[in-house]
């Protein structure tokens, strides 16, 4: 009875990992910058862990899918943006990693925005995927220091200093408010 | 405390990864120090920006049933993920037909030789 087999596995599936959707899908759409590609990233990378979905133990699966979200979604700009490509787990230095930025917001952009959180919205949006990814997992996903070394693939001390990095540039540029 | 020992590890009681003695010697020394009290509150005032300047970033709700989709399609093209049984399983399994099938023929030919063998009256 291969259907009821399948069946199971989906329904399983289904149920570990769709109630991070939410969550699988902001990431997504912080490192893609775009709703349709977040989408679509997003779709593609439940397919590719519902391949890997035997090698899953039970754990921390909110975790679990956003690292292969987050992969999927480098995945994505290496083939759709190569512009924007940098390296992800060598770090910079501070100055380094920032200047590295995509250059996808430009000074006028910035002068533009009309409120400071509209302009702290930007500013996030500017930073390096690297620093980007750290602060959208720490402060709107609210994971630990671990989580983020998990799902980032780096070192713990490496997570803390893109978050001291990430806070720095966003201070500097928030003129008036850090 | 110092403020050399408080400085490089501000983010992270911030982020409440310090134990709870420690992160309660930090609390001390920022209330009183002049230098770090100013930038926690600096930090802390990043933090409330930015949770309320990002938008909250929502799966549409189409995903969902896209992604259903995906994974009937997905596990149509891979018909073996439910025939897929561990090597020993199916050994065992097919050792116990062999036993099923062996003992029903036995009682089988027991039962008609115990026929055969029934004291006419």
């Amino acid at each position: 009875m291969a259907w009821i087999g399948e069946r199971r596995r989906r329904s399983r599936f289904e149920t570990v990992v769709l109630p991070h959707l939410d969550a699988a899908y902001a990431l997504a759409r912080w490192l893609t910058r775009n709703d349709a590609d977040a989408a679509d990233v997003v779709q593609e990378a439940c397919v590719r862990a519902f391949r890997y979905f035997d090698s899953y133990r039970e754990g921390d699966a909110k975790s679990w899918i956003l690292k292969i979200v987050r992969r999927a979604c480098y995945d994505w700009i290496e083939r759709n943006r190569p512009a924007e490509v940098v390296p992800l787990e060598t770090d910079a230095g501070p100055e380094g990693a920032v200047n590295s930025a995509p250059a996808a917001l430009d000074a006028n952009a910035l002068l533009e925005s009309r409120s400071d959180l509209r302009h702290l919205d930007r500013l996030i949006e500017a930073l390096p995927p690297p620093l980007r990814e750290a602060i959208v997992l720490r402060e709107l996903h609210e994971l630990d220091y671990r989580q983020i070394a998990e799902v980032t693939g780096v070192p713990i001390g490496t997570v803390m200093s893109r978050l001291h990095r990430a806070r720095a540039t966003l201070r500097r540029g928030w003129c008036g408010k850090g | 405390m110092q403020c050399e020992e408080v400085r490089p590890r501000l983010d992270a009681y911030l982020d409440g990864e310090l134990a709870e003695a420690e992160s309660t010697l930090f609390r001390g020394h920022l209330e009183s120090c002049p230098d770090c009290g100013p930038e926690i509150a600096a930090l802390e005032r990043l933090r409330d920006g930015i949770r309320r300047a990002a938008p909250d970033y929502r799966a549409p709700a189409e995903l969902r049933s896209r992604i259903r989709f995906a994974l009937r399609r997905e596990t149509a093209a891979n018909p073996s993920w439910g025939l897929r049984a561990p090597g020993w399983l199916a050994y065992a399994a097919s050792l116990l037909l062999a036993v099923a099938v062996g003992s029903g023929g036995t009682r089988l030919i027991t039962n008609e030789s115990q026929e055969n063998t029934m004291p006419t009256r």
